[in-house]
Formats: structure tokens, sequence, C-alpha cells
């Protein structure tokens, strides 16, 4: 492996790292937010709350 | 006024809560990961060379994962259907938001239709190796379409059976082409641990140079883009403050490592050729992932036309809800005729909208679609610009507002590199067809005559929005040419008619004009259309303080209805591009984290004007006027005020400086003298006290005991008063009794 080969790994390598730290990142800011604001976000999925009064309505 | 629903009346269909985490992920990467990506690696590395590729691919992710980080951030704020339309809308008017859905529903409709054509054609090329067609006598280009005509029906009848559906679908065919792409991926990583020469594969690693990367990355960056289609479930994803930004991201990061493996994979897995493995690659074009499955792969070629029928039809499958989002988006806020923002009662999906997404798709199947593809290539490079630009423009101007789920690090860094290095990659995007560079702006021109006939008379108020519903600029004379203007805004009885002497004299001393100003703060829960009586009340104030100004040269009045009160003033400051603001303050405990309060404090940080803040201040001229001084503009304005508003035969303006021991001394007689030779006051109305204390609150607030008044310049504006604060100013102003002024001179605009 030749010098440009093996700097060029290197840079593809660090990329990943750097999207996969970044990613992370993110996502322990948004549980950090979450943790703090959880009671404001609608929550409703198949079966919930919501949509079972939905289907009442209709 | 709303009137209450009757227990018979029937509900309205809303959209239905039924995507997680997961399906919202899976949406994205099935929309990024489509085909084109795939079928685009052979070209891909013809351009950039073996390592090139992998570079390429890796920089865009990150690129990408920029970008990303906006549309995370805004739709973590703003989860609504509409995605950009609503960040535009928001951000910059609705012109601008117009414009960006108009795009986005085109741009994800022909992405839509492009993937059907592939889908097809290679659904068609296998059926006829195994002589499966043989008996139909029709041209090939009519195969392709037909086929296309019924992928495309079965993909709206899949989004119109319901989003659990759709999801589901989305979630199936891209977790089967994700494992798929994975299983090459890791398949190629296995045989180069097995066989390490493979390495020599690589070799030279940049044949091309980094211009080879540069172009590699431009013709592929598009390949990364449908994160948006996740910001569209807005109003249909569970927990969407949360789920909307983490899937954005995971998506970013998912198909970035599949490319790159997948890339990785294929150079390794070439074998005796005769020829370096990405020459004999690049060779192939298009086909050049095709052949390269076969030599990886036992039945790698019946593998990769699975793997290009599975991203293909997830693609469209995403890019169709994408697009219907859009367009549902629209027709929601009346920007479009109201029937395409309707929602079946029966399915919960917005079937109008729908409808007309497929009869884009299907009438552009018969249009020369690569270029019109390109087309679309570009508008989304345009909404990934807008993206970025309005992540930027929401975080200044309504960042206390907003409710973010996730708010990225180190802003504005990420949108202010996606905007640079986009427009980097755009050179090397703009090589596609005349066809492409006809087709885009032409839809744009098309947008901005429907909206320009259309929509702008039409379009319903968004909660963000600010309304004018009543504006009599003029009561009695025009403003003169360069005339300055004072907006004051209407509050409680007691506080306007103890800030309406001031405003006279303001304008009288600047020969301006006032703005008298109502705003109707109207609750989430209350369209803006329905908040009349809630302005009675402010009507009578505005009255009674018109009766004040009566012989007021110049007056102007405006109603306004808003959300948030703070922005609903810096509107109006902007739009009348007025000299100052003056509002009233009651001084009564403001809340945690405000020092002012909530309507003062962003008013004070972001308005381009001068800001006037004044707590009981009487009727001028005043005997004795205490300045506090320290350098800057705000002590200057300060200054200037109280020259204003002192008796001109009896008065005193004393400034005081507090020289805290050990710091350097502030040449206060130079900044007195300036100031009153740049407004022309007598110097003899000035005196000015410099005391040494390590207490300046305390010292100041002695000697406030004796003025008639004080003014006294506000601190760092903006960050730098979080960052740092400091807020002695602001301090001094709660704590002292006496009638008080605060000011803020202004970032362009000035009244004096």
């Amino acid at each position: 492996m030749d010098v440009e080969m093996a700097a060029g790994f290197a840079v593809v390598i660090v990329c990943l790292l750097a999207i996969l730290i970044l990613v992370f990142a993110g996502r322990g800011i948004i549980e950090k937010t979450y943790r703090k604001t959880s009671h404001t976000q609608p929550k409703a999925g198949r079966g919930s709350e919501e949509n079972r009064n939905r289907g009442d309505a209709r | 006024m709303a009137t209450p629903a009757s227990p018979t009346q029937k509900p309205a269909a809303t959209l239905s809560r039924e995507l997680n985490l997961f399906h919202l992920t899976m949406m994205g990467v099935g929309m990024m990961i489509g085909a084109g990506a795939v079928i685009g690696m052979g070209l891909s590395i013809r351009l950039a060379g073996p390592g090139g590729t992998l570079l390429a691919f890796a920089f865009d992710g990150l690129v990408a994962l920029f970008t990303a980080m906006s549309y995370a951030e805004m739709s973590s704020a703003v989860p609504r259907a509409g995605s950009i339309y609503n960040f535009a809308r928001i951000a910059f008017g609705r012109g601008t938001g117009f414009t960006a859905g108009w795009i986005s529903w085109f741009a994800s409709s022909v992405a839509g239709t492009f993937y059907a054509v592939i889908c097809a054609e290679y659904s068609i090329d296998f059926l006829t190796q195994l002589g499966l067609l043989d008996w139909l006598h029709l041209s090939s280009f009519w195969q392709v379409r037909l086929l296309a005509v019924a992928i495309s029906l079965l993909f709206v009848w899949i989004n119109y059976r319901g989003v659990a559906s759709t999801g589901s679908t989305a979630s199936l065919l891209t977790l089967g082409q994700t494992i798929t792409l994975g299983f090459i991926g890791l398949f190629g990583l296995v045989v180069f641990i097995l066989h390490p020469e493979r390495l020599a594969n690589f070799q030279p690693f940049l044949p091309r140079g980094w211009s080879g990367v540069l172009v590699c990355m431009g013709v592929e960056y598009i390949a990364f883009e449908g994160y948006e289609v996740i910001a569209e479930a807005g109003d249909e994803a569970i927990e969407p403050r949360r789920n909307l930004p983490k899937a954005i991201l995971y998506s970013v990061l998912i198909v970035t490592v599949t490319y790159v493996l997948v890339a990785f994979s294929l150079i390794a897995g070439v074998k005796n050729v005769g020829l370096p493995a990405w020459e004999w690659l690049g060779s192939f074009g298009e086909k050049g992932f095709g052949k390269a499955m076969e030599k990886l792969l036992p039945l790698g070629s019946l593998l990769a036309v699975f793997t290009v029928i599975f991203a293909a039809t997830s693609a469209l499958n995403s890019t169709v809800y994408s697009a219907t989002r859009a367009c549902y988006a629209l027709g929601r806020d009346r920007m479009l005729p109201g029937f395409l923002g309707r929602i079946s009662s029966r399915r919960s999906t917005p079937h109008l909208a729908l409808l007309a997404t497929a009869v884009i798709i299907i009438v552009c199947l018969f249009l020369p679609i690569t270029d019109i593809a390109s087309g679309a290539s570009i508008m989304f490079l345009f909404l990934f610009l807008m993206a970025n630009l309005a992540v930027i423009r929401l975080r200044w101007s309504m960042e206390d507002e907003l409710q973010y789920g996730f708010r990225m690090p180190l802003f504005p860094l990420f949108p202010v590199a996606a905007i640079i290095l986009q427009a980097v990659l755009a050179v090397f995007i703009i090589n596609v067809s005349w066809v492409a560079w006809v087709v885009a702006p032409a839809w744009i021109a098309m947008g901005l005559a429907v909206f320009l006939l259309y929509s702008r008379s039409r379009a319903l108020p968004i909660r963000e929005e600010i309304l004018a519903v009543e504006e009599i600029p003029l009561l009695r004379e025009a403003p003169s040419a360069g005339r300055r203007q004072i907006v004051m805004p209407i509050q409680d009885l007691e506080n306007t008619l103890n800030t309406i002497h001031l405003a006279r004299r303001l304008a009288q001393a600047s020969q301006g004009s006032i703005e008298l100003l109502h705003l109707v703060s109207v609750p989430d829960q209350l369209p803006l259309s329905d908040a009349g009586e809630l302005s009675l009340p402010g009507q009578e104030v505005m009255v009674e303080a018109m009766l004040y100004l009566s012989s007021q040269p110049s007056l102007g009045t405006s109603i306004m209805y808003c959300r948030n009160p703070s922005r609903g003033i810096l509107w109006e400051a902007r739009q009348q591009r007025a000299g100052a603001i003056l509002l009233g303050w009651r001084s009564a405990a403001a809340r945690r984290g405000y020092v002012f309060g909530s309507t003062l404090d962003p008013v004070i940080r972001r308005a381009p004007c001068d800001v006037i803040i004044a707590r009981r201040p009487g009727k001028p001229p005043f005997r004795n006027i205490l300045v506090p001084i320290s350098s800057g503009p705000n002590t200057r304005l300060a200054l200037q005020l109280a020259g204003l508003l002192v008796d001109p035969r009896e008065g005193t303006v004393h400034a005081l400086h507090v020289h805290h021991p050990g710091r350097r001394i502030m040449d206060a007689d130079a900044l007195v003298a300036g100031v009153m030779l740049k407004a022309e006051l007598p110097s003899e109305r000035y005196g000015i006290r410099i005391l040494v204390s390590n207490h300046p609150k305390r010292v100041i607030l002695e000697e406030a005991q004796n003025a008639d008044l004080v003014i006294i310049g506000a601190s760092l504006p903006g960050w730098g008063r979080r960052i740092l604060r400091i807020s002695l100013p602001e301090e001094i102003a709660r704590e002292c009794d006496k009638p008080m002024i605060v000011v803020r001179a202004g970032r362009s605009r000035h009244l004096l």
C-alpha cells in the first residue's frame, strides 16, 4: 500500500467517523431535549387514544 | 368569530399519526438509495477512479449531513406536512414559501417518474432475457412506459391505502434493498480479507486527481437527497420533535456507510479482467454495477437486477409520499385550490393531492425523462440552499418562539459550510442537458405566475404569521421624504398615556411621524382570522391615544393580529423602516430568563432601529436628568435623548461615570462633547461627574434618588449579554424606583 492510498483510506475513515460522531452527538441533543419537553409531544400510534377518538368520531 | 361545533357536526378528517422512528428512517433511506446511485456506481468509478469514488461518497455524505442538520432542526421545530414550504414561508414569507413548496412537489414527482422508468426498464430486460415477453409485440419504449404506468399506479394505490401501509411498504422494500446492499458490502470485505492482493485494484488511488473526485461528488451528490421525505411526515409521525430529526440523521449515516461499502466491494471483487479494475468497471458505465456483481458473487447479475428493482421501487414509494405531502400542504393553506388539501375520511390520506401527483408522474413518463430528472436535480439543489438559509433566519428571528426538539451544535457553522460546499458542487452539477436548464426555470416561472395570480390573494394565514387587518398609514399629513417614523405599540391605557408625551416630544425633535400600533396577541388555539373581539379593548386605548396626539402633524395607525407581540413589533418596524420603537414598561417582575419581559427582550435584541423603553417618564421637560455613561452607541443615544428632554432654561443633564479602580479611565469629557457637537445641544445644560467605586450599581442607585428622570443605555445586545451575563443597566433599571428610560441604539436606522 503506497502513501497516497493509505492517506486516501484514512481520509475516508475519518469522514465516516466524523459523520458517526455528529449523528450520535445530534442523537444526544435530541434525547436531552426530549427529556425536558416530552409532555408536549403527540404520542398517537396504532390503537392510541388519539386514533381511537378519531374512529369514534367517524 | 368561530362558531362552536355542534354535537352532530362531522369532525374534519386529519392525517393519522402512525409512523415510528423505524418507518421514518426507512422512508428516508429508501428515497436516498434510489436506483440512480446504484446504476451510477460504474460512472462514478470512471470519473474518479477507485479511491476517488470512495472519497467522493464519504465527502458527499458529510456535506449532505450538514444540510440534513438544517432539515432536522427545522422539522423538529415545525413538524408539519409541507417541510421546506413551511420552513421557507415562516422564514421568508408567502412568496418564497410557495415557490419552495411548488418546486418540492414537482421535483419529487419527477424523481418518482425517473424511478418508475428505471424499475420498468430493468424488469423488462430481465423478463426478456427469460423469454417471457416474446409474445408481446410492442416496441421497447411502450413496454417500458406501460409497465412504468402500472408500477406508478400500484404505489399511488399503496399511498392511498393509508400512511401505515406506505410506511410498512417503505420499510419492507428499503429493508430488502439495504440488506442486499449490506450483504454485497460485507461479502466484498470478506473477499478482500481472503485475498488481500485485491488491494492492487485500488492502484492508482486517484487516477483522475482531485478534480475527478469533485466531478464525481457533483454527479453523485443528488443521490443523497431524500431526507426531506422524513420532514414531510411531520403530521403523521409519532413524537415528531424527537423522531423526525433522529430519522434524518440516521438515514444519512446508513446511506453513506452503505455507499462506501458497496463501492469498495465492487472494486475489490474484480479479478482477471486484463485491465486495471477501475478502468474495466468504468468502461461499462451504467452497467458497471451488474458486471461487477457477476465477478463478485455467483448469480451476481440476477442479484444486481433485484437490487436495482428494490432500490427503484422503495424510492418511488417515498417520492410519491413526499410529493403528495408537498401538494397537500399547499392546498391546506389555500396556496393551491383547497380540494388538494382535503383528507380522505376513510383512509386519512390526502387523496386528491395524491391524484394530482399521480397525474404529474404519469404525464412525465412520456417526456424525455432523463433531461427532466436533471432539471429536478437542479431544483433539489435550490431547495437545499433555501433550507440552509431558512434555518439561519429562523434561529435569528424566531428562536424564542419555536419549540426545538433538536438544535444543531456549533450554529451557524454547518449551514454556512453547506451553502459554500454546495455552491462548489453546483459548478459540477450544472453540467447537464440544456433541457434541464429550460425545465427548472420554466417550472419556477409557472409557480411564480400561479402565486401572483392565484395564491397571494387566497392564502390562509399560518400560526407563525402576522396578519395586518387594518392599516391607516396617514391620518393627516404625508410624511416628508426622509422623515423618521416612531412605532409606538399600544399597551394598556396607563402605560400608553405615560409614554405619549415622550412620543410627542421625540416626534417633534426628529420631525418624525408616529405610528400607533395595536397588536392583538392571538392564542394558539384561535385562528388569526377569528380574533376580531380580542382587538376591542386595545382599540379603545388607541382612540384615547389619538386624542392626546391630536396636535401631532403626522400620525398613522395599524391593527395587527399575531401570535407573538415581539415579532409583530419588529415586523412593523421593518415594514415602516422606522427610526425608533417606543415602548412602555411597567417594571413588573419579568419571567425567569428575561430582563424586561418576554416581549421587550427580543425587541431590544433584534430591532434594526433605536429602541426606547420608558417607565413612567411623565411629561417633559425635566429639570434633573441622570445619565449613567460608559462607552458605546447606547450611551451616546441616552445623552442625545437627555438633551431633548431636559428643560432648556433650567434643566441639567448629569452624565455620571462610575470608574472601577484598576481599569482604564474613560474619556467622559470627549464623549459628552462629541454628542453635544453632533446633536447641536447647549453645553451649559450638561454636567459630568466621575466617581470611583467597586460597586457601580449602588452608586448609580444613590445618585438616581436626586434625579427626575434616569436615562440609561442597555447593555450588550444579543449573544454578548447572554454569554457574558453583563446586565448592570438592566439591574439598575429594575431596582431603581425613579422614572426611567432605557435605550438601545439601532443597528441600521436611527431616529435622531
